[in-house]
């Protein structure tokens, strides 16, 4: 077992949300939000796995996993777990995965890594974890709403153990999860976007008509969300309408 | 060839619904082929997937990559149709005699005949059996599975799965949990926060 110092203070993070920030080409601006951050960005073993260990046997996505182990070696991204962890891990496994029974079967609806993450955040006491994907987050969020999308996705009767349920929700209650575009806004609140702000001459002088960038920031940051989505990030198009709301009123 | 045949469990095993369900989607799969209707194949293969959500077991997600291979490659003309059919008489056959390892052999042999295909097309098997993978994945993450827990039993790497979901529409219809406005506040609080 690795012993690592870790602040008190810490984000722990999904697979989900470093293979965003990678795949959207924008991997040096964790980094530099990192230090924005006056604590540790953690993640679990089995989530470095996800991360590194997969793609580097693929030739696809191999040289993202190198960019992120680049942010593991560096420190960017601590790599944290212990036995306590990996023992409560096990526990939301065993309770998410029988929690929902269709057809006489438990269905089996998350996996090891992402119990890792919240199991860290239960131990740690984290402020925030980073989640992209729907699953886990509405577990923690609104679990009432997976069994409703099980039904009606798998047009049978889905069964849930409340029991269980009750269970879950206490163990990850006071959770507070983000996504990787909630990082993204933060990083471009703070301007570690700016150098892609370009003048209405410059456009010009490119030959690009700068009709479509009356509002050169909020372009950006529009590009920057529909990369988060597009590369994975649950987030809906009103979420995305609205978030660049809030930044009109502010400009 | 080898990658996949690595990646397809044998299972000496089978659920009767799973059984059924397969012996069913296989008989429609030999009908819609020999109807020409090809496209069909892509819907079908989509059945499978909320045994394999349920079940999660390698026969029916091993179904479900075949039917959406064949649909890519029968599409193109790169199979002769005759022996898909008479593969899959034989595969329906081993499982209603209850010959899982016969059913098995069959759907190695089904393999190695749509990876002849890939010389004929100049396609690579392995991305066709991989995009069927990560297709089909996608599927699983929309029925309510999480996204590691697809990308694992489909055999891919959550990278792969990521990247094509966010293509979709899946992650359009999610509208519960906690509106954006409090995430944000919530991140923000978190980093103005000192030691």
């Amino acid at each position: 077992m690795k012993i690592v110092k870790i602040s008190k203070k810490n984000i722990v993070f999904d697979t989900g949300p470093i293979i965003n920030f990678a795949s959207s080409g924008i991997l040096p601006k964790l980094t530099a939000l990192r230090a924005h951050y006056s604590g540790d960005f953690l993640i679990t073993n089995s989530v470095e796995k996800e991360l590194i260990d997969r793609p580097l046997a693929t030739k696809k996505f191999r040289l993202e996993a190198f960019q992120v182990l680049k942010e593991i070696r560096q420190g960017t991204l601590k790599n944290f777990d212990d036995e306590s962890i990996d023992r409560m891990a096990r526990e939301l496994l065993d309770i998410a995965n029988s929690t929902f029974k269709a057809k006489g079967h438990w269905i089996r609806i998350v996996s090891f890594a992402e119990m890792s993450v919240l199991a860290s955040a239960i131990e740690l006491g984290s402020e925030l974890v980073v989640i992209d994907e729907r699953t886990t987050r509405l577990l923690v969020e609104d679990i009432d709403s997976v069994a409703s999308r099980l039904e009606h996705k798998l047009h049978t009767k889905v069964i849930i153990d409340d029991q269980k349920k009750k269970l879950f929700s206490q163990m990850t209650n006071g959770i507070k999860v983000i996504r990787s575009i909630e990082l993204a806004v933060l990083a471009f609140d703070y301007g570690l976007f700016d150098e892609y702000l370009i003048s209405g001459k410059e456009l010009e002088k490119a030959g690009i008509s700068h009709h479509k960038f009356k509002d050169p920031k909020n372009s950006i940051l529009e590009s920057i969300l529909w990369a988060m989505k597009l590369n994975g990030c649950s987030v809906n198009n009103q979420e995305i309408a609205r978030i660049i709301k809030l930044y009109k009123k502010k400009s | 060839m080898r990658k996949y045949k690595k990646k397809l469990a044998i299972n000496y095993f089978m659920n009767e619904v799973i059984r059924t369900d397969i012996m069913s989607i296989l008989s429609e799969t030999r009908q819609r082929i020999s109807h020409d209707e090809i496209s069909y194949l892509k819907e079908l293969s989509d059945h499978t997937i909320h045994n394999a959500s349920i079940f999660q077991d390698k026969d029916s997600i091993n179904a479900a990559v075949i039917v959406y291979s064949l649909y890519k490659i029968l599409q193109r003309e790169g199979l002769a149709r005759n022996n898909v059919m008479r593969k899959i008489i034989e595969m329906e056959n081993a499982l209603a005699a209850n010959d899982l390892a016969g059913y098995n052999k069959r759907i190695q042999e089904m393999l190695k005949m749509i990876s002849k295909a890939d010389i004929k097309l100049k396609l690579y098997i392995e991305q066709v059996v991989e995009q069927a993978q990560i297709k089909k994945g996608s599927k699983l993450y929309d029925h309510g599975l999480s996204i590691s827990q697809a990308a694992n039993l489909m055999g891919i790497s959550v990278w792969e799965l990521m990247d094509y979901v966010g293509k979709t529409e899946i992650n359009e219809d999610h509208t519960y949990g906690v509106v954006v406005d409090k995430r944000l506040e919530n991140a923000r609080r978190a980093f103005s926060k000192k030691k």
